[in-house]
């Protein structure tokens, strides 16, 4: 097959395929960029984890939905997690930045985590022993976020999204963090040595599906409209019933003869 | 040493980014390489009709209605971006001979003798996607003043500059007599130095009523928000009520602005462009 078509429509064919393995290339140079960026020391603070193609992105998607169910009267909070789920659906890659070393304290005292406790503050609430974090013990498995780890290592890995979303901009694809991607993509394995990790749709579409988003955006974004037009389109069909070979209303022709 | 803000210093440093976008959308390849792209810059209070104009226009426009509360925010707080303007000169006779019959013409020829008709109406003021803006145009120089448009954004955002490429701007510019003969325009807001300003607009929190926005879904794609379309008179899920209280989709006359207001805002409109006007025509006699 020498011609490589691309075109984002239809969703998932050979041309939308085309597309999304360029944009699977992006996020591993992103990715590439969050490795190479500036860390505290030369520590790696940062791994990364790229997930692409519907059926994946569909996982992570419904796993936001399932966090989003865990505060059933945080409407702020359930709406953000659904709309960035169908978000996620309409993207075409995810690169999950995870803080590598957020279990592993800078050791430097500087108070980001808990102030004049220094790094006490996370030695003393984990599991450690002589100054070393046991991540396989869970300090809270029923928490979003299990913290509270190294703050400055964590801040360290911010540097790390920024690289891999600068990398972005520069391949003209588009891409945002987001926490709620990070959450779900952290929970479903991606990213494994990380407790906190961010999500990076990205998408090489003609529109960015990150930004413009319309209110109820889980019940009215694109793919839903579509569905919807599909249905009712036929079902507006199957009522009009007409005999086209023989009455064609529309048809120039017919109107000249009964004019 | 000297002492800087960085807000302050960044935001001043856009006209050295409109700099650079010029460059480049001077340098942009072109298709017939004959294509005489204008570039002009609107800083600080030069942009005051320009967003009054939108603000007029938005009565019963949402793109401008938008577009101004952007703007209007921006000057609230003291950064207006800086404005680029881009247009393309002496599109209309391509001067190419190339007969492709993309503007709808088998020949270059017939285009020119429909374009000498057509630039000798006087410009519509009516619509505001056609802003008083002269058509037809050759479809291949209209390409050129494309990418050149494009080389200005791409080099804006390979800056980090928030930017968006807005016709709204470029065509009431182009009525205020900026980018003068221009045939083709757009504006680019440059800045103010944001993560958002003219994407998920935080200036438009709060600038609509819930219905409005939920009227404009209904308008945008009925089907989606349809009941059972077998009846052939399907009912609209407008609301709750939507079983015991009917609603249907019609195709209906427009509700314009009250004919009054519109006259009086149409009446500033040209007011302002009186007087911008004037001022570029002093400011070229100054400069000349």
């Amino acid at each position: 097959m020498p011609d490589i078509y691309i075109e984002e429509w239809p969703p998932q064919s050979p041309n939308d395929l085309a597309r999304q393995e360029t944009v699977v290339a992006a996020a591993r140079m992103m990715a590439q960029a969050a490795i190479t960026a500036p860390s505290q020391g030369g520590v790696q603070m940062a791994e990364c984890h790229i997930t692409h193609g519907a059926a994946e992105l569909d996982k992570v998607a419904r796993k936001m939905e399932e966090l989003a169910r865990l505060r059933p009267d945080n409407n702020a909070w359930k709406r953000m997690f659904k709309y960035e789920a169908a978000m996620v659906r309409d993207s075409d890659a995810i690169l999950f930045i995870g803080a590598l070393a957020a279990f592993r304290p800078f050791d430097t005292g500087c108070g980001y985590c808990g102030g004049s406790e220094g790094c006490q503050f996370v030695y003393e609430r984990r599991n450690a022993r002589y100054g070393v974090i046991d991540a396989a013990e869970p300090l809270h498995p029923d928490w979003l976020v299990d913290g509270p780890m190294c703050t400055m290592n964590v801040y360290g890995m911010g540097w790390a999204v920024g690289s891999a979303l600068m990398m972005a901009n520069r391949l003209f694809v588009d891409a945002r963090p987001f926490m709620s991607v990070g959450m779900a993509g952290q929970k479903l394995g991606y990213c494994p040595k990380s407790p906190i990790v961010v999500g990076v749709p990205i998408a090489g579409k003609g529109k960015s599906p990150f930004v413009d988003i319309l209110p109820d955006y889980h019940v009215n974004n694109l793919a839903n409209v579509v569905e919807s037009l599909r249905n009712k389109y036929v079902i507006s069909r199957m009522v009009n019933w007409l005999p086209y070979r023989i009455w064609d209303p529309l048809n120039p022709d017919a109107q000249k003869k009964e004019g | 040493m000297a002492y800087y803000d960085g807000k302050k210093l960044a935001n001043e440093g856009l006209l050295s980014v409109a700099q650079l976008c010029a460059m480049a959308a001077l340098k942009a390849p072109q298709m017939t390489g004959t294509t005489e792209v204008k570039v002009e810059i609107l800083t600080g209070e030069d942009l005051d009709p320009l967003i009054e104009v939108l603000g007029i226009l938005g009565q019963d426009n949402t793109v401008c209605y938008g577009d101004n509360k952007t703007l209007q925010s921006c000057k609230d707080k003291g950064t207006v971006p800086v404005v680029m303007l881009i247009g393309g000169i002496g599109l209309g006779n391509s001067g190419l001979d190339w007969d492709c019959g993309a503007c709808g013409f088998a020949t270059c020829k017939e285009h020119d003798a429909y374009l000498a008709v057509e630039r000798e109406k006087p410009p519509d003021f009516t619509r505001p996607s056609a802003f008083g803006t002269p058509g037809p145009v050759c479809v291949w120089k209209a390409i050129d003043v494309g990418m050149a448009m494009d080389w200005a954004a791409a080099t804006a955002f390979q800056h980090n500059i928030e930017n968006r490429a807005m016709a709204s701007v470029g065509v009431i510019s182009q009525a205020l007599g900026y980018l003068a003969t221009s045939e083709v325009s757009i504006g680019i807001c440059l800045g103010p130095c944001e993560p958002e300003v003219y994407y998920n607009r935080p200036s438009l929190k709060e600038q609509y009523d819930k219905e409005l926005v939920v009227n404009y879904m209904m308008r945008a794609f009925p089907t989606h928000f349809m009941g059972f379309p077998g009846t052939g008179d399907p009912r609209m899920k407008y609301s709750a009520e939507w079983e015991t209280d009917a609603r249907y989709v019609r195709v209906a006359k427009r509700e314009e602005v009250a004919q009054e207001k519109k006259e009086a805002g149409m009446a500033r409109v040209m007011q302002l462009i009186m007087e911008t006007r004037a001022k570029i025509a002093e400011r070229a006699a100054s400069e000349a």
